[in-house]
């Protein structure tokens, strides 16, 4: 199996800069995902690696070969396509077949490759029917199907689960991994789904506006995000924000002052966030563990189960924190309610460039 | 008579003056001895006429040309067609410049374009075989071996326009997916030719066939601006054989009869081209 290496990775359309310099190693058996917001460039990212649009600088590597100028053929790479890009007059066994055909293997060892996958996949009884006569997330399978019967070297997906229904993108969820784990290939995985991302991953890339914005697990991505950027776009609902300078060891925002740890010098215009999960009741968090005691007045409450999201206002910001169902009746419409910030949930960053500043990034 | 007949009764009128009269009168004139010489003295044939046709070896003669010659030119149309539009597709700059000259035979009468060639063509006078004898090449275009050759390639000259227009929409509305896909599944150009773009093309190859071969069948003014039928009958098709028959040997009846034989191999391949639409 091979890695994946993008060396300083550029790609212009016309005048317009899509990518701007992705330096990016993805290690062998590796599910990478490359996850954010639309229109930053994972597809065009992705379309590169497949060799489907040239780059414009930059290098790519698949294994020990520099590929950057190699047609998509010669690369050993299969690829879902967001929209499936079945071949439309094809039944479901030449579909799956026919990248095998275009490599010259005997019938016999065809078929059986492609039934092997059938099975593999569930689908079987549908190997002699047409693309239009299925349904999407049947469609779903074959495009997979059609990848791994190739037996690729590196798997590409592109939002494939984009077009299924909620149920059927869990279940596909699992069903990918699995694959993914009988396989052993290494995968690149596009998608603007968090929480698809969050769950799948051995490490997630997060891109925006062309650059990489952070390379982590799932974990380090949610609770040591590198940018005001990730902090905003990992986590739902999002993280709280509040602008503030710092002085005297503390931060002073127009809610009160939080002090936090490891501070820049005095004067530095800084951005605190916190998690909804975040809040307390004071009583709840020793002293020497608290930022601050701020209060809040409450807007509204949206009960989500055995959880509920309280919307609540302080100074002229919203905030959203989210609290057991238990614990909801001591948000009532209006009522100030006095809520702890724990100092070892803060994370700090500065308001000029976006970058993590505090606790220092893993 | 409420409104909406009477709305609808002039164009009725005069649908049925210019269009059921002469279809009524045609396919009466088909059932009699119906000579402009002898207005006099027309019969009742029944069916003989056509039973007639059907043996009558310059009819058969006729068909034969005929048959050959849509066979052959639209052949030709659609394999330079295609091919010129898979290399217009292509093409980057220049592209609106070489379609409008490429379109540009389309649009002239097709008389002019038969007077043309006649001369562009003919053995004394022609500029095409006075280079090719320069090369040491004496063509006869219009021998009897190669006049129907010859009206195939100028149909071809006229009409290949037309498919390349077709199948250059046809090409750029089809989906780019799958060719993306034949591209990763590592597809040689030609297996991508063969097993994608053809087959995805097809139903738009088979409706501008369809079109074309009922559009040559009715081939009429290559035969009467250059060859009127020679040399001998090598290139009498069949509409150039009707008008004889009608309007120079006034065997109107016969003529009648076999417009109408004409008209039934044309409805079959309407209803084809229609099933052909449908099932696109
Ligand atoms: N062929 C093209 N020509 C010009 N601009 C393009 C082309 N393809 C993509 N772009 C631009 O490049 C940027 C990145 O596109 P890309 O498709 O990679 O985004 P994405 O991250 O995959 O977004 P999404 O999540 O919506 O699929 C977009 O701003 C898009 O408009
Ligand atoms: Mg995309």
């Amino acid at each position: 199996m091979a890695g994946v290496r993008l060396k300083d990775l550029s790609k212009s359309f016309g005048a317009v800069e899509v990518l701007k310099g992705i330096d990016l190693t993805v290690e062998p058996h590796e599910f990478a995902v490359l996850l954010g917001p639309s229109g930053c460039g994972k597809s065009t990212t992705l379309r590169m690696l497949a060799g489907l649009e040239p780059a414009t600088a930059g290098e790519i590597w698949i294994g020990e070969r520099n590929v950057t100028n190699l047609e998509p053929r010669e690369r050993d790479i299969a690829m879902v396509f967001q929209n499936y890009a079945l071949y439309p007059h094809m039944t479901i066994a030449q579909n799956m077949g026919f990248g095998l055909k275009a490599r010259k293997l005997p019938a016999a060892e065809i078929a059986e490759r492609v039934k092997t996958a059938a099975e593999m996949l569930g689908i079987t009884d549908l190997l002699g029917r047409r693309p239009r006569e299925l349904s999407g997330g049947q469609q779903q399978r074959v495009a997979i199907g059609r990848a791994i019967v190739r037996e690729p070297s590196l798997f590409l997906f592109d939002e494939p689960l984009s077009n299924l229904d909620a149920k059927l993108r869990v279940e596909m969820r699992t069903e990918l991994l699995q694959l993914h784990r009988s396989l052993d290939a290494t995968t690149v995985y596009v998608t603007h789904d968090q929480e698809e991302a969050m769950t799948m991953a051995d490490r997630i890339v997060v891109m925006n506006k062309g650059r990489i914005e952070q390379i982590g697990s799932p974990s380090e991505i949610y609770f040591r995000p590198a940018s005001l950027m990730v902090a905003g776009f990992i986590g739902s609902p999002a993280m709280n924000f509040v602008d503030g300078t710092v002085s005297d060891g503390k931060v002073g925002t127009p809610i009160g002052a939080i002090s936090a740890p490891s501070l820049p010098g005095d004067g530095t215009k800084v951005t605190i966030g916190f998690r909804p999960d975040d809040f307390y009741f004071p009583d709840d968090l020793p002293e020497e563990e608290t930022a601050a005691t701020l209060s809040f007045s409450v807007r509204f409450v949206e009960l989500l189960g055995a959880r509920g999201i309280v919307t609540m206002r302080a100074g002229d910001t919203d905030f959203k924190a989210i609290f057991e169902e238990r614990f909801l009746h001591r948000f009532e419409e209006g009522a100030t309610v006095p809520l702890s910030l724990a100092r070892d949930r803060l994370h700090l960053f500065l308001k000029e460039t976006g970058e993590r500043v505090a606790p220092d990034a893993a | 008579m409420s409104l909406r007949y009477r709305l609808i009764l002039p164009l009725t009128l005069l649908l049925a003056a210019v269009m059921a009269y002469p279809l009524v009168f045609s396919a009466w004139i088909s059932l009699h001895d119906y000579r402009l010489t002898r207005l006099y003295d027309v019969r009742f044939r029944g069916l003989d006429n056509y039973l007639y046709i059907f043996g009558d070896a310059p009819f058969l003669k006729a068909m034969t040309n005929t048959l050959m010659f849509v066979a052959g030119a639209v052949s030709l149309e659609l394999v330079l067609g295609l091919g010129l539009a898979l290399l217009l597709q292509r093409l980057v700059r220049f592209q609106n410049f070489a379609r409008a000259v490429l379109l540009a035979p389309m649009f002239i009468t097709p008389i002019a374009v038969g007077l043309m060639f006649r001369f562009m063509l003919s053995s004394e006078l022609g500029v095409i075989p006075h280079y090719l004898r320069l090369m040491g090449l004496g063509v006869d275009w219009f021998s009897a071996d190669l006049a129907l050759f010859s009206l195939m390639l100028i149909d071809a000259w006229q009409w290949t326009p037309f498919m390349l227009l077709m199948f250059l929409a046809g090409l750029e509305a089809l989906p780019r997916s799958p060719f993306e896909a034949a591209k990763v599944d590592g597809a040689s150009p030609w297996m991508t030719f063969w097993h994608v773009t053809l087959p995805m093309l097809r139903p738009v190859i088979l409706v501008a066939l369809i079109i074309r071969a009922l559009d040559a069948f009715k081939v009429f003014e290559y035969v009467y601006a250059i060859t009127r039928g020679g040399p001998g009958d090598a290139t009498e098709v069949i509409l150039f054989h009707i008008y004889k028959t009608g309007f120079r040997f006034f065997r109107m009846g016969e003529a009648a009869a076999m417009a109408f034989i004409l008209i039934a191999i044309t409805l079959v391949l309407v209803v084809i081209l229609y099933s052909a639409m449908q099932r696109k």
